[in-house]
């Protein structure tokens, strides 16, 4: 294997918030090396330091030590190359759906014409069935509506690697299991690097090429990688008589189980969870 | 009767309605004159002393020269005075003391010039109606049991020397004719008034009875809330405390007027920037002579007096009700209620050469600024004729009155004849209530008489 | 179309009015009825107590300057005032025409002037001014019988208030009901006669109080003052014509002495007149009650609009930048509590002292006076905004800004695409407050600046000091009170549109 192949790199990479005493390390020795075009979840439970994963995927954030690679070049900020999708949507409440896409499309394809980039726009929005809505408002969509203006948004910038933070966890299983679907469509049909954050390990295990367990933090690091070697499509109704499944959901299931056991028996007390130190303003 | 009185009026006004559907148009014989400038704004404090000025506007005698003129009330003489200054009025009606305290630099320092002298007397002390009945006590009374006018400060000091607390008094500007007249009747019952002083700016050193300036529209509310016991201001105020009620009694007495103090004294005049008047000369000799026309007009008869009434009730201009305006503008005064006097000369707009501007005024004037140490400087007396020669200007009001004689609507005899010094003649004993003679030739003289006095 | 008025109602806060039209579309009558009643019956029924309350404590409560004003008088005072407006309606109109004559007369003269000088014939002009001036005479005398007729009117109406006042006063006298003193002797009125007793003079004064025929009384005074220019008018033109013919006649004559000196002085003569009647003459009417509401609305909104022009950007920067945030804070918190009473007179200086003289601003609305009032508005009201404002960008949601980083806006795209937007609806929660405070505080700057606005016109009233100015002053507390609560609404109804909740309070 050619080191070509890996697209994001996390060699020995270390967060910590805080400044000296109340330095808290959230993530430690964080290794990942993800291939073009993989499926990758991680899953854990919540506070663990998912979103501080992805913000450091993202570039939203630098690593204290260690380095994040893209194809081999560190990471020194965001870049539409790695598209973020966010757990609560993040969507502009002032503008339309068409206006949510049309800020990255007019972002990324600067030179092009006005009437392009709206053809630009619509494609992204009819990518994720939302064509008759596209002028509405965000407070006029339900979650899952607003969540597929999200990954439009994320997709229209034609990003290399999709990172999504928990972006179904607030949603009804219905839903849910209608955009993992469409998920794995758009997956399909791009050929994208997907990173999938989430606390459901059954949808890890449906969707991804691998499964990583994230460990209980703080000094979270990841666990080891469960390769999910099952066909694709996957059937949802059948999987769970599948005997591979059932075996891999145990065995992950038993490690996160593990861990959190080994948690109450250190009986950490540190519950400080970390807060940036910053001030509000009043006026 | 009231409804008696009433009715008379009705009468008296739809005369004056059919007088005045005939009358010939006030510009028959007008000499025009080329004005500069034809829209004026002129400004005005709610008093009965603006009559000119609304007279020369309501009766057509500003038109007459080709003038569209606009009156517009002023909140108080500052304002008043920061607007002429500042060019945001062209002129306006002003006390008598603000030309010159603004020249001498007393108050705001700017060039006034006067050249119309708008009224004589139409002020008034008035008392809070408990300090009047226990000054009543001290009054010599006659046969019917009246008190016998004027009525002296004298009345005032046993009641003062009782009086617990200080004793405060409203005027209506540090500058004003209020002020002085109040400070002379005091004085001349020998009650201290106060003096200003170079640190003392509001005049209440070694004060007996303190006095501050208010609104003169406010005099009245002020003496209800009993922040003042009395104070000296220009009609229709002194008469609105006789017909306000308090505890069922009349709000305050009017106890002495001007006229009593001093005979025929100078009130306000019409005053415009030195600039103004250099800029637009001949717009300023159009002003006067319809101001000079509307005094005369004022005078001519009781019934112009009562439709000057009427006017000037209209809230755009003094406001008041017209029964309480009527009271001092048609002949009469109301002291205490029942107790209504012949009062002729109480407002002269026209008579005794009113409307002239006499340079002996602007010199008595500048002798109480010295006398109450407004000035605190003592000045020879060619200092009080130089003085006085910037500001009055006789020589502006009798062009006006020369173009008013050659069109015949005025005779020479109303106005001084042209030898006229502008001095008036050394006063007489009766003028004075304290029987000072004034010559305005010797000012210094006048002030060095006064046993109250400012070093 | 019942949907969208439903809408429209409760997007401004109306939602009185949503029973109302389903009752009329005939939804739930019964439910409807009982909503409707809620709405508008509890409130209906608070109003009558107040004006109740109002109505017994008139005739209890001494004012200054005579009896409190009751309901009803306070609400013929409004109609007095409306009457009043509609009178200096007509004196506009009537000055206009005036001017257009004025305009015709100097035309006319103007030509003649060039013709002369140009020594061509002048009968033509000549005969268009005789035209001109027998009809403009004929017009002046128009006025003759429309003020009889209205003056009848004004006298019957004052008459028959005379009347009643006497009846009132008679039958007092006759029950002998009188004012007595310690001893037991009517005390004596202004005029020596013995003075009615308390309840007479009350039911006299409540007569006396009611105004009649103002707009009668009112159109008297313009038509007759209307008359007198037309006839100053006419005077003027006259006199032209008359220098006009003496100057042929002098022409015609041989010179002899003094002959020059006679020419001259007429020419001299004619000329200040035509120049008189040269000169377009301003409209200077004495202004209504709606010229004053005007006034006020323009001024408010003017302050308004500087305060948010001079607010917005200032929050946004405090907003953005934490340390520019604590340098003025010291300042924004020092100025904030400012009365009006104290920004206006700085502000009259200031503005005094740069429109000063010539440069004196002198437009209809344009004045320095307008410029007071307005500027203390801005001065007054601005820091609800500013405050508002600084808060608003400085927490924008991190979610957003997280958007901006991943798309890599620029610095300029990431102000005005994110924060800006999203601090909007605490903008507009700040504007209102800011309209709100400056309507407050236009009153009593447009006291101290004399801008003549409501503020003016209460203040004129109170120094006009009688009954009357009391109870003018009432209509006017109603005014502002109606044309506050209306800004609010507007306020209220655009706050709701930029809000991305639906969480509004009213």
């Amino acid at each position: 294997m050619s080191k070509e192949e890996y697209i994001l790199e996390l060699n020995n990479v270390t967060r910590s918030f805080g400044e000296r005493e109340e330095e808290v390390c959230v993530l430690e020795n964080i290794d990942l090396k993800i291939k073009k075009g993989e499926f990758v979840a991680i899953v854990g439970f919540s506070g663990t330091g998912k979103s501080t994963l992805i913000n450091l995927m993202g570039g939203l954030l630098p690593p204290s030590t260690g380095e994040v690679l893209c194809r081999e070049k560190p990471v020194l900020g965001p870049s539409p190359d790695r598209g973020v999708i966010f757990q609560n949507y993040s969507l502009l409440p002032w503008l339309s759906v068409a206006g949510n896409v049309g800020l990255a499309v007019n972002q990324i394809y600067k030179d092009k014409s006005k009437k392009e980039r709206k053809e630009i726009i619509e494609k992204y929005v009819d990518m994720v069935a939302l064509s008759p809505a596209i002028d509405k408002k965000p407070k006029e969509l339900s979650g899952g509506m607003r969540q597929r203006v999200s990954v439009a948004r994320a997709l229209s910038m034609d990003p290399e690697i999709l990172l999504m933070d928990e972006p179904l966890s607030a949603l009804d299983a219905l839903t849910r299991s209608v955009l993992q679907d469409q998920i794995l469509d758009i997956w399909k049909k791009t050929g994208k690097t997907i990173v999938l954050i989430t606390n459901d390990v059954d949808e890890g295990l449906y969707m991804a090429d691998r499964i990583i367990p994230l460990k209980i933090g703080p000094n979270a690091t990841l666990g080891p990688s469960f390769k999910i070697d099952m066909a694709r499509p996957r059937d949802r109704k059948n999987m769970n008589n599948d005997d591979k499944f059932k075996k891999l959901r145990a065995e992950v299931i038993k490690f996160l189980n593990n861990e959190k056991a080994k948690e109450k028996a250190a009986n950490t007390s540190s519950e400080s969870y970390p807060l940036p130190d910053i001030e509000p303003v009043t006026v | 009767m009231k409804n008696a009185i009433f009715s008379k009026f009705l009468l008296l006004i739809m005369f004056l309605m059919s007088v005045n559907l005939t009358a010939q148009s006030v510009d028959e014989n007008t000499i025009p004159i080329d004005v500069e400038k034809t829209n004026l704004h002129f400004g005005f404090i709610k008093l009965t002393d603006c009559a000119s000025l609304v007279i020369a506007k309501e009766k057509g005698f500003f038109e007459a020269e080709g003038l569209n003129v606009k009156l517009t009330a002023q909140k108080n003489w500052v304002i008043l005075l920061d607007n002429v200054i500042k060019g945001q009025l062209d002129g306006a009606h002003m006390l008598a003391g603000q030309p010159i305290g603004a020249t001498v630099g007393v108050s705001q320092k700017a060039n006034i010039i006067t050249a119309f002298s708008m009224d004589l007397n139409g002020n008034g002390i008035t008392m809070a109606t408990d300090v009047w009945e226990k000054m009543k006590v001290h009054v010599p009374k006659d046969a019917a049991g009246k008190p016998i006018h004027p009525i002296s400060a004298k009345a005032l000091k046993p009641v003062l020397e009782e009086w617990d607390g200080p004793f405060n008094m409203g005027m209506v500007f540090p500058v004003s004719t209020h002020n002085y007249e109040l400070r002379y009747w005091l004085a001349a019952a020998g009650i201290h008034p106060g003096f200003y002083t170079a640190s003392d700016s509001k005049g209440h050193t070694a004060a007996e009875v303190v006095i501050s300036p208010n609104a003169p529209p406010l005099m009245p509310s002020y003496l209800n809330s009993r922040a003042i016991l009395g104070y000296c201001v220009g009609e229709p105020w002194n008469q609105k405390a006789v017909f306000a009620d308090k505890d069922g009694k009349q709000l305050g007495v009017p106890v002495i007027t001007n006229y009593e103090i001093w005979k025929n004294n100078p009130e306000k005049v019409f005053g415009v920037t030195e600039e103004w008047a250099k800029k637009y000369p001949k717009t300023h000799t159009a002003v006067l002579k319809a101001m000079i026309r509307a005094g005369k007009w004022l005078d001519a008869s009781m019934e112009n007096r009562e439709e000057a009434v009427q006017i000037l009730s209209r809230s755009h201009y003094v406001g008041a009700e017209a029964k309480v305006l009527r009271n001092s503008m048609t002949g009469t005064f109301v002291y205490e209620r029942g107790d209504r006097r012949e009062m002729p000369d109480f407002n002269v707009f026209f008579r005794y050469n009113a409307t002239y501007p006499y340079y002996s005024d602007a010199v008595w004037f500048l002798t109480q600024m010295r006398r109450w140490g407004q000035l605190q400087k003592d000045q020879p007396d060619d200092w009080y004729d130089k003085t006085a020669k910037k500001i009055y200007r006789p020589d502006l009001y009798m062009q006006a009155a020369e173009l008013l004689i050659e069109e015949g609507n005025i005779t020479e005899t109303e106005v001084p004849a042209k030898g006229e010094t502008g001095y008036k003649p050394a006063t007489k004993a009766d003028v004075f209530i304290d029987g000072k003679v004034y010559d305005g030739t010797k000012p210094n003289d006048y002030i060095q008489s006064f046993k109250i006095k400012s070093n | 179309m019942k949907q969208k008025l439903i809408n429209f109602f409760e997007a401004t806060g109306l939602t009185w009015f949503v029973p109302i039209i389903r009752l009329v579309t005939g939804e739930e009558p019964k439910e409807q009825c009982t909503e409707i009643f809620k709405m508008l019956g509890y409130p209906a029924i608070a109003l009558a107590l107040f004006f109740m309350t109002w109505g017994y404590l008139s005739t209890k409560i001494k004012t200054s300057v005579g009896a409190l004003p009751s309901p009803t008088y306070v609400w013929s005072q409004g109609e007095a005032m409306w009457a009043t407006h509609n009178s200096e309606t007509v004196r506009k109109s009537e000055a206009g025409e005036l001017e257009k004559v004025r305009i015709k007369f100097n035309t006319l003269v103007t030509e003649r002037r060039t013709l002369e000088e140009n020594g061509k014939a002048t009968e033509p002009v000549d005969k268009k001014l005789d035209k001109l001036l027998s009809e403009t005479k004929e017009k002046a005398e128009l006025y003759t019988p429309l003020v009889e007729k209205y003056a009848t009117i004004k006298e019957k109406a004052e008459k028959e208030k005379a009347e009643e006042i006497t009846a009132i006063r008679e039958k007092f006298t006759k029950a002998g009901k009188f004012d007595l003193d310690d001893s037991g002797k009517p005390k004596i009125d202004v005029d020596g006669n013995p003075q009615l007793a308390e309840e007479a003079l009350d039911e006299i004064n409540y007569k006396q109080n009611f105004r009649v025929a103002v707009y009668e009384g009112n159109l008297v005074r313009v038509y007759k003052s209307i008359q007198g220019s037309y006839r100053s008018l006419i005077n003027k033109v006259e006199k032209i014509e008359k220098y006009t013919q003496i100057a042929r006649e002098l022409a015609s004559v041989s010179p002899s002495t003094g002959h020059d000196k006679k020419v001259a002085s007429n020419n001299r003569k004619r000329q200040a007149f035509e120049k008189q009647i040269a000169k377009p003459n301003d409209y200077q009417g004495n202004g209504s009650i709606v010229d004053y509401i005007k006034l006020s609305i323009i001024t408010v909104v003017f302050g308004f609009f500087l305060a948010a022009f001079v607010a917005i950007p200032l929050g946004i920067v405090c907003g953005l930048s934490p340390a520019i945030m604590t340098a003025l804070n010291p300042l924004i918190q020092t100025f904030r509590p400012v009365s009006p009473l104290a920004w206006v007179l700085i502000t009259i200086q200031v503005i005094d002292g740069i429109f000063v003289g010539d440069n004196a601003l002198q437009g209809d609305i344009l004045k320095n006076t307008f410029l007071h009032s307005g500027i203390t508005v801005a001065l007054c009201s601005l820091w609800a905004t500013l405050s508002n404002t600084a808060l608003g960008v400085s927490s924008v949601d991190q979610d957003h800004l997280n958007v901006a980083q991943v798309l890599k806006l620029n610095w300029f795209d990431r102000i005005f695409k994110i924060i800006i937007p999203s601090a909007i609806p605490y903008i507009f929660t700040g504007l209102r407050i800011t309209l709100g405070v400056g309507w407050m505080v236009l009153i009593v700057s447009e006291m101290m600046a004399t801008s003549r606005g409501l503020g003016w016109f209460i203040d004129q009233e109170y120094q006009n000091n009688k009954v009357e100015s009391l109870a003018n002053i009432m209509v006017c507390i109603f005014i502002i009170g109606i044309i506050g609560a209306i800004l609010d609404r507007i306020m209220f109804t655009l706050q709701k549109l930029v809000s991305f909740s639906d969480e509004v309070s009213a």
